[in-house]
């Protein structure tokens, strides 16, 4: 009699572990909008009869193969399959799949720009997630029904970073009118991307364009290398300082012991990266699962790790995104009048 | 058409294998030109992108004058040297041969930025290594790389190795007797080389031409890397930025842009038919029984042995500064304090992710499959255009030469979309990467190809078929074996570029399909110059093991020393 007992109530265990998998399956739009106490079990549960989850994503090399481990080994039999390449190519490659109706990519994590473009190309679908809630609303991208295009994932920040063997202390700017004093004159560099055109907007947004053209003086030279590169030669000496480099980059190299330091300016232009899932992910449970993961504790806590902030944090200095909040052929043509200005007024020749 | 001989049937086979691979990405690149791709009016016909890449020249005077004295100055210094080197190489007793050609090939393995970087590393103003020895012996810098000099200078660098490669091949195989009747006539050295060897590798001089003028109208790393700092804008500077500028880049401006340059190739190519239309005139190789000789240097042997030794030394010096950052935790000059500083972090960071063997794996399958190829349908389409009596020839020459001006951003796009539509089962995997560098690297397959069939007198395949042999007998037996070295020069310079190749791979890889250039891509851009370093330097060890083991077999099965 015991041993029936125990018997049944073993296969009543057993059916109430199957329990996810066993109820009837849902559909894409219902899985997005699910918010039942069990949605974490019922997602692994789908996840795992899925077996894979395909990350489209721009996060750095160390960052984002950190987090496909860590995922994987919290939930096991969910293989993440991650191609990582620049916002620019995700918005390519996942446009060209779905116009051939080829849909590959489940979960996206890029910079806000990339992801704008491809909610207005239907490339994204809304979802809800429980971690929402902790992000402030102008993290998040509304859409339809109280649901969500994405959430902001990862913040990196754009300031002044220089040689601190080579910069006195107080020649080193507290704010962009200090980057006119003589000390500076003849050393700086920008690198010509993206961020040096924010730091310009951030310049003409704070001080007025006379303040950025007054900066002529100062002989900034352009490189046509990627700020972390610039901030190589600023480590070796060949390039005293720059207005547009990354924090996380000066913070990983100062880990590294380089004699190198940042500092914010009067706002900080802001890149983000959000999460968001694809509008037909072929597995639509680990989708969800892996964008829940990104925005949750344990993703924010990783990426924290490698040094890239959160909207929920406050680090002391003002934050300022670019590209928020605007059209993206609005903030395209801002782009291009800010590389403009930078161009004239920076040096010509060595 | 009635086919009658093998010919024709080689003709339809390689014309339609030429088509398939080159012309969906022209057509695709011509139509990106000629649509609008923003906006509401997204695909209707537009002559903007053509009119944006005008206006974005502005100074063209200046501009022109600077693309001018730097296409000019580097591929004159490179064709000078990579010429003067191949002589002494296959002509000459000067030691150091083969040091030399392992340098050359070396070369090909290190992705072009790093090597920049690496001459940054040596002859930047302020903290540059060889400026740091030589500011106190010199009281100034030795040069400072951000200048038109130093741009010239390093590109002529990178393009010498390939001249060499390219110029060895004529010098190797060229009938001694036609300077020796020069030289009992009673003509100098100089005038044996000016009015006899000179002219005979006239097909591969025209080639190492074509090639670094096209290149200096395409190439980016140097006028970024080194012209922007030092404010000399040549035209790829002023094209790439406008392409490069905006949230995405400007696809419709690349095409246009690559239009342009396919009609100058074009131009191009027609002064080298005119000159290499008369085969006769370039044929070195005949049924006679002859090894070139080598000449003596005498007294001036040493100073081969230092130009020969100018090549490795080019090749070895970025290396050394890259291998120098590459046990640094950053980017210092050498000292005392430095040396303290010297860690296998990098090595161990770079190599520490767990699909890197798979990658390998992938890039050796697609690097070996797409060298190989290539070389086949090249050489096909090679011996058609110097031998077959088909009118309609020089179209397999125009069209192997298409690519050669595709932009690698928007070839991407253009076989990424064409795998999307078509029915062939090769998106999302390696195979799709093989078909595209087949096309993108067909144009350097079919000169190396070419300048050798050139070379290669008609009476040897004659005798061949006279005595019985089968077509595929008497290329089999007879033109492989003869062309051998410059096939195998082809195949490895492919082998080792594609293993790099960047703009194609970021596109068409998919996860699964990681290849090594998605990695070396990553660490660049996120600024891990140490760890970039580290794993170039590794990779390219690999890649040379891999390119001599292949070069060994070859000359197992008939390649010359």
């Amino acid at each position: 009699m015991k041993n029936s007992i125990l018997a049944l109530l073993a296969v009543m265990l057993s059916f109430s572990q199957a329990w996810p998998q066993a109820r009837k399956a849902m559909t894409i739009s219902e899985l997005v909008t699910y918010n039942g106490k069990d949605r974490e079990q019922v997602l692994y549960a789908g996840a795992k009869s899925e077996g894979n989850v395909t990350w489209y994503t721009s996060l750095a090399g160390a960052s984002y193969k950190a987090m496909v481990k860590a995922f994987e080994d919290k939930y096991p039999g969910v293989k993440v399959e991650a191609y990582r390449v620049a916002g620019a190519d995700i918005v390519v490659r996942m446009t060209e799949e779905a116009k051939a109706k080829r849909y590959i990519a489940d979960t996206v994590e890029t910079t806000e720009g990339n992801l704008l473009f491809m909610r207005d190309a239907f490339l994204l679908r809304p979802y809800h997630s429980p971690y929402f809630a902790s992000y402030p609303e102008d993290a998040k991208e509304k859409g339809e029904r109280g649901l969500y295009f994405w959430a902001i994932a990862r913040e990196s920040y754009i300031g002044f970073a220089y040689n601190t063997k080579l910069l006195p202390k107080n020649a080193v700017p507290k704010n962009y009118e200090g980057l006119l004093h003589p000390a500076l004159k003849n050393r700086m560099g920008v690198s010509l991307t993206d961020p040096s055109y924010k730091v310009i907007g951030a310049m003409i947004k704070t001080k007025g364009q006379e303040f950025v053209k007054k900066l002529k003086v100062q002989g900034i030279a352009m490189h046509g290398i990627i700020p972390p590169a610039l901030l190589d030669l600023i480590a070796s000496g060949e390039v005293l300082a720059s207005p547009a480099i990354f924090r996380n980059h000066t913070l990983n190299a100062i880990a590294k012991g380089a004699p190198v330091d940042w500092v914010a300016m009067d706002i900080v232009p802001t890149n983000v990266g959000g999460a968001a899932i694809a509008a037909q992910p072929p597995h639509p449970h680990a989708a969800l699962l892996l964008a829940d993961y990104l925005l949750g504790p344990e993703g924010q806590a990783l990426l924290e790790k490698f040094e890239y902030g959160s909207a929920a944090k406050n680090l002391g200095f003002k934050r300022w995104r670019p590209d928020h909040g605007i059209a993206t052929d609005k903030y395209e043509k801002d782009l291009e009048r800010w590389e403009k200005l930078l161009k004239e007024i920076s040096r010509k020749g060595a | 058409m009635m086919l009658r001989n093998p010919a024709q049937w080689l003709f339809l086979l390689t014309g339609v294998t030429l088509a398939y691979l080159v012309l969906p990405p022209f057509f695709f690149i011509l139509h990106t030109s000629l649509v609008t791709d923003r906006g509401l009016q997204a695909g209707s016909f537009t002559f903007q992108h053509f009119e944006n890449i005008v206006e974005s020249l502005g100074d063209v005077k200046s501009l022109l004058s600077n693309s001018i004295l730097f296409s000019v100055g580097s591929a004159g210094i490179a064709l000078i040297y990579g010429t003067a080197l191949a002589w002494l190489a296959e002509r000459s007793d000067a030691p150091f041969r083969k040091l030399a050609y392992i340098s050359a090939y070396v070369s090909f393995a290190i992705p072009g930025i790093i090597k920049v970087v690496g001459w940054i590393m040596l002859l930047g103003p302020r903290a540059g290594i060889l400026n740091a020895v030589f500011t106190p012996l010199l009281g100034g810098p030795l040069l400072n790389i951000f200048s038109l000099q130093g741009m010239v200078l390093v590109e002529s660098f990178l393009w010498i190795p390939i001249v060499f490669l390219l110029m060895a091949t004529p010098f190797r195989s060229m009938d001694p007797s036609l300077e020796e009747a020069a030289t009992t006539a009673g003509s100098s050295g100089w005038q044996v080389f000016r009015r006899v060897t000179f002219p005979l590798a006239l097909p591969s001089v025209l080639a190492v031409l074509i090639l670094t003028f096209i290149r200096s109208l395409e190439a980016f790393e140097i006028p970024a890397l080194i012209g922007i700092p030092a404010g000399v804008e040549v035209l790829t500077t002023k094209i790439y930025l406008q392409i490069k500028g905006g949230l995405i880049p400007k696809y419709g401006e690349a095409s246009a842009y690559s239009i342009v340059l396919i009609a100058l190739v074009a131009l191009g190519l027609i002064p080298y038919y005119r000159i290499t239309a008369k085969t006769y005139k370039f044929t070195t190789i005949s049924g006679k029984n002859y090894r070139p000789h080598r000449v003596q240097l005498g007294k001036w042997r040493w100073l081969g042995a230092c130009l020969m030794l100018v090549l490795p030394l080019l090749q070895f010096l970025p290396i050394v500064a890259i291998a120098w950052s590459s046990f640094l935790p950053f980017a210092q000059v050498p000292s005392r304090k430095a040396l303290a500083l010297l860690t296998l972090n990098n090595y161990v960071t770079a190599f520490n992710d767990s699909g890197i063997s798979r990658s390998v794996l992938n890039s050796m399958t697609v690097s070996i499959s797409a060298a190989t190829i290539a070389v086949i349908i090249t050489f096909f389409a090679a011996w058609l255009i110097v031998r077959a009596s088909i009118k309609a020839r020089w179209l397999l020459d125009q069209m192997a030469m298409l690519p050669l001006v595709f932009p690698g951003i928007v070839m991407g796009i253009a076989i990424l979309k064409m795998y999307l539509m078509l029915p062939i089962p090769v998106y999302g995997t390696i195979w799709i990467l093989v078909l595209a560098f087949v096309a993108r690297y067909l144009p350097y397959g079919i000169r190396f190809s070419h300048a050798a069939l050139l070379s290669l007198h008609k009476e040897l395949e004659e005798g061949a078929m006279a005595s019985g042999a089968s077509w595929f007998q008497m290329v089999r037996h007879v033109v492989v074996p003869l062309i051998m070295p410059a096939l195998v020069a082809g195949w490895i310079y492919i082998f080792l570029i594609t293993f790099k190749e960047l703009s194609i791979a970021l596109l068409l890889y998919s996860p699964g399909s990681q290849v090594v250039a998605v990695t070396i891509w990553e660490l660049w851009d996120n600024g891990h110059v140490g760890e970039l370093a580290a794993f170039s330097l590794v990779i390219t060890f690999g890649t040379v093991i891999v390119g001599s083991i292949f070069l060994n077999v070859a000359q197992r099965y008939g390649l010359q020393d």
